[in-house]
């Protein structure tokens, strides 16, 4: 058993009268894929800006390596290592593949207060982010402008920036949303393919992809978690079966 | 100080705070549902005004007056929609800025045509002349108080309006969210001109009213204006309570405060009170829509930066720059063989401008903060060279706190201190400024350099608005600049090595993730960056290089005035920055060379060049949205 990196204990969040996440404890473990599913509103988005910093907790705390980062906001968490992939991609539209990707190398590297050489110019920072654009399938594009790729290459881009950061914990809103199949597919290769090295919380509706990647799944169900587990033990989780799996049982088996 | 008299000024406060209401409200309507930055709108102020006073004169009815000025103004309200704003409502704030910047050109401009350059005197109608007794003791002019209850009427009734009729929801709706009362299939288009218009007449109707109580000439709409930009950005832009609430506290301290403070504080207190808002509000005291999105549109005007553009390319760029800096060069040789010695004056003007919109390029180009107070940081640096001269000149040493300076000519200490206070200057505009974004930035840079040229406008030992005379040029070791070529030669190599500097460092670590921010702030913040420190000292550093303009601007012209500091000042970099094409560095000097000869021969043609320059520069900006050097660059990049 590998140790737990990141834990939310007794996470509340409430928008006014609607509680969104309700009594939350969850336990990430290292280098390890957990996924979060769940019905339309369940509050998987939510949890997961929780996660990154995005939102700051009604209540509970949330400790990443021990330490306690509640009050840590997003850029905070990123400084620590948790790294947060948007569900709206957000790149830099007037930048190239690589430079988008050499800034956040850069920005692994400590702070940017350097005004004469070039990032582009510089050995590790070149070689980082062609490694990392070849791991995400963009080594073709790296000139090209952000704004002019495709949805789907956004979305890899966007992953291209986050692993360019070196991760400890990557936290990923639909990483498939809008894809078409084949693009999906390779994603899910991709994926497939970072598990080893890197933490992944990973939210997805595509259930293929959450049974193939995830080892550990936890399912969400009006904010609360309804049941966690792995691949297996939810699959034959009759309570899960019946609040939300139901009709696409027979898609999983 | 008598109860009566206090009263009496409380009502002058109220009297011009309803003023600058009617001013604001339609102001802020236009930007906070069009997303419209109109600067033109001082200039429906000063129609309403010109038309109410001649129409007075001629008809002696001040109704048919007052009647006349609001549709005069509406009307051009109208046109000024149709013909221009219309085009620019998805444009950055970058081209309305520019745009309504030409139309105040034009407006003016045609005023003086058509009335002259003197101020008009407009009589109090006789129905509302004489003062009533409001308290024993207190008489109080009947036309002032007919303005507040005018004021205070119309804004009751656009309250009801607002708040209670159907258009009125529209009009919020449309406030709080463009597009979506867009997408519920409501005509938009009408109901931007009806806005546009009721704001005009709403300005013509202070105009009119402003009148008898100060002069009427060409310009009052500018000073009107950054008033009412004030009141907008400390209300809350496209909030009417907030443009209400903030013309009345604004009016009374700008009232109160020339009673009870010192005049030099008395002038920007107004300002200190808009700096405090901000600091603690960074969206103004009744925002009406939750935070406006801070990323801008990307404006049409940048170009990819040098770096990125192919190998041939970057040798045609190479070879359009090293050929300008070489011709550059030659013009001393050029003026002394032609015995023309103004020529060598227009360059060496263009050279310092030059260095002013490199400077602004660096932090509008790259870093996406369009500051329109930019003159402010070269004002400073030319006021502390002469400053510093003028203490040596009458032997009164300089006291700053506990240090003590005797004052000086010398360049070796004179430059270094000038340039650091205009580089102390940017940190503590842009300390407070960059806590806003988009709109409120521009708005509030604007602001603080409008306080600075208020101060430098105050009588003073500096001259007040007369300037302040510099006896002789700085002295340096071994170079005399005495001697006019000299000075051109090493303003010449200061600029060739800021732009060689700058295109270093907007490709460097820093200016990469500078330009990040400007793509795209959240991302970058997103991946832990504290994005606020590099905008800072982004700011800071372009403050520097604005300092070394304003050393040698000092030193060319013998003379600094307000008007080095003033907000036309500004403008004028600004254009000159479009022109030449932002973030492209190189550009900055051929917009201040392509502006200044233009300046030049259309003011040797006629006396009212404006009216021709204006136009110009709106067409430009409606057509040509990379500017001149953009053109050279090319379509950088992007194949």
């Amino acid at each position: 058993m590998t140790t737990t990196i990141l834990e939310a204990t007794g996470l509340i969040k409430r928008f006014g009268g609607l509680t969104a996440t309700d009594d939350v404890t969850l336990a990430i473990r290292e280098l390890t894929c957990h996924a979060l599913i769940g019905p339309n509103g369940a509050g998987k988005t939510t949890l997961l800006s929780q996660l990154s910093g995005e939102l700051r907790p009604t209540a509970g705390r949330i400790h990443f390596e021990g330490r306690d980062v509640t009050s840590a906001d997003l850029g905070g968490r990123a400084r620590l290592g948790i790294l947060r992939s948007f569900q709206i991609t957000s790149v830099c539209d007037d930048y190239s593949v690589f430079d988008n990707v050499v800034v956040a190398a850069q920005i692994r590297e400590g702070h940017g207060f350097r005004f004469w050489q070039a990032p582009r110019g510089v050995r590790a920072l070149a070689d980082t982010t062609r490694s990392v654009l070849e791991r995400t399938g963009l080594a073709d594009f790296g000139d090209v402008p952000a704004g002019v790729l495709s949805h789907g290459q956004r979305r890899q881009l966007e992953l291209a920036i986050a692993l360019a950061m070196q991760p400890r914990v990557l936290l990923l809103d639909e990483p498939m949303a809008g894809m078409g199949p084949a693009e999906a597919e390779r994603m899910i290769e991709l994926l497939g393919s970072l598990r080893a090295e890197y933490t992944i919380v990973l939210v997805e509706h595509d259930m293929d992809a959450v049974f193939n990647l995830a080892d550990t799944v936890s399912v969400l169900v009006g904010g609360r978690l309804v049941a966690s587990g792995t691949p297996q033990e939810i699959r034959s989780n009759a309570s899960v079966r019946e609040a939300y799996l139901g009709h696409e049982q027979e898609d999983v088996a | 100080m008598t109860l009566p008299l206090l009263i009496e000024q409380m009502l002058n406060g109220l009297q011009s705070g309803v003023m600058l209401f009617l001013i604001a409200s339609g102001l802020t309507l236009v930007l906070g549902i069009m997303n419209f930055v109109n600067l033109a709108h001082g200039s429906f102020y000063m129609i309403g005004a010109f038309t109410a006073v001649s129409l007075q004169l001629w008809t002696g009815s001040f109704v048919v007056a007052a009647v006349g000025a609001c549709v005069c103004a509406a009307v051009a309200g109208l046109a000024v929609e149709y013909v221009c704003a219309r085009r620019l409502y998805a444009r950055s704030h970058l081209d309305q800025v520019l745009v309504t910047f030409g139309l105040i050109y034009l407006f003016n401009e045609s005023m003086r045509l058509i009335f002259g350059p003197q101020p008009l005197a407009s009589p109090i109608p006789p129905l509302l002349n004489g003062s009533v007794t409001l308290l024993p003791g207190l008489q109080y002019p009947l036309f002032r108080l007919t303005v507040i209850g005018v004021g205070l009427v119309v804004a009751a009734g656009m309250s009801f309006v607002v708040m209670r009729t159907r258009l009125g929801m529209l009009i919020r709706a449309g406030a709080s969210d463009r597009g979506m009362i867009a997408v519920l299939g409501v005509n938009i288009t009408w109901l931007y001109s009806l806005v546009f218009a009721f704001g005009a007449a709403l300005a013509a109707l202070a105009g009119l009213m402003s009148g008898p109580l100060y002069s009427v000439n060409v310009g009052m709409g500018e000073n009107i204006l950054i008033m009412a930009l004030v009141v907008i950005v400390v209300g809350g832009i496209g909030s009417l309570k907030g443009a209400f609430y903030a013309a009345i506290v604004i009016g009374l301290i700008d009232t109160l405060g020339r009673l009870f403070l010192p005049s030099a504080i008395a002038t920007i207190a107004i300002y200190i009170f808009m700096a405090g808002v901000l600091f603690v509000r960074p969206q103004g005291l009744f925002a009406a829509s939750a935070p406006p999105q801070v990323e801008a549109r990307d404006n049409g005007n940048r170009v990819t930066i040098l770096w990125s553009l192919s190998k041939s390319r970057q040798r045609v760029t190479a070879s359009v720059v090293g050929l300008c800096m070489i011709a550059l060069a030659l013009v001393p040789t050029l003026s002394a063989w032609l015995d023309d010695p103004f020529l060598l004056r227009l360059f060496l003007r263009i050279v310092i401008f030059a260095l002013m919109v490199l400077s602004l390029d660096l932090v509008a180009g790259f870093g996406g903060l369009v500051s329109f107070g930019h003159a402010a940081f070269v004002g400073t640096g030319a006021y502390a060279v002469a400053i510093l001269g003028w203490h040596l000149d009458h032997g009164e040493p300089l006291a700053l706190g506990p240090i003590v300076l005797a004052g000086t000519h010398d360049a070796l200490v004179a430059w270094p201190l000038a340039i650091a206070s205009a580089a102390a200057m940017a940190l503590a505009i842009g300390a407070i400024a960059l806590r806003t974004s988009g709109l409120y930035f521009i708005m509030s840079t604007l602001a603080f350099a409008q306080m600075l040229f208020y101060l430098a406008s105050t009588p003073s030992i500096y001259g007040g608005e007369d300037g302040l005379q510099i006896s002789q040029r700085s002295t340096l070791p071994f170079i005399d600049l005495g001697n006019r070529p000299t000075l051109y030669y090493l303003a010449l190599g200061l600029l060739a090595l800021c732009l060689l500097l700058c295109w270093r460092l907007v490709n460097s670590r820093f200016g990469m993730i500078v330009q990040a921010c400007r793509q795209n702030e959240r991302r970058v913040r997103a991946l832990g960056v504290r994005t606020y420190l590099y905008k800072l000292l982004l700011f800071v550093i372009s403050g520097v290089i604005a300092g070394v303009a304003g050393v040698l601007l000092a030193n060319a012209e013998l003379l600094v005035s307000p008007a080095d500091l003033s907000w036309t000042r500004s403008g004028s970099i600004l254009i000159m920055a479009i022109f030449g094409g932002l973030g492209t560095l190189f550009g900055s000097v051929v917009g201040a060379g392509t502006y200044l000869m233009l300046e030049f021969s259309l003011s040797e043609w006629t006396q009212h060049w404006q009216i021709v320059f204006g136009p110009m520069l709106i067409v430009f900006v409606l057509l040509a949205r990379r500017g001149l050097f953009g053109l050279v660059l090319g379509r950088g990049g992007s194949t």
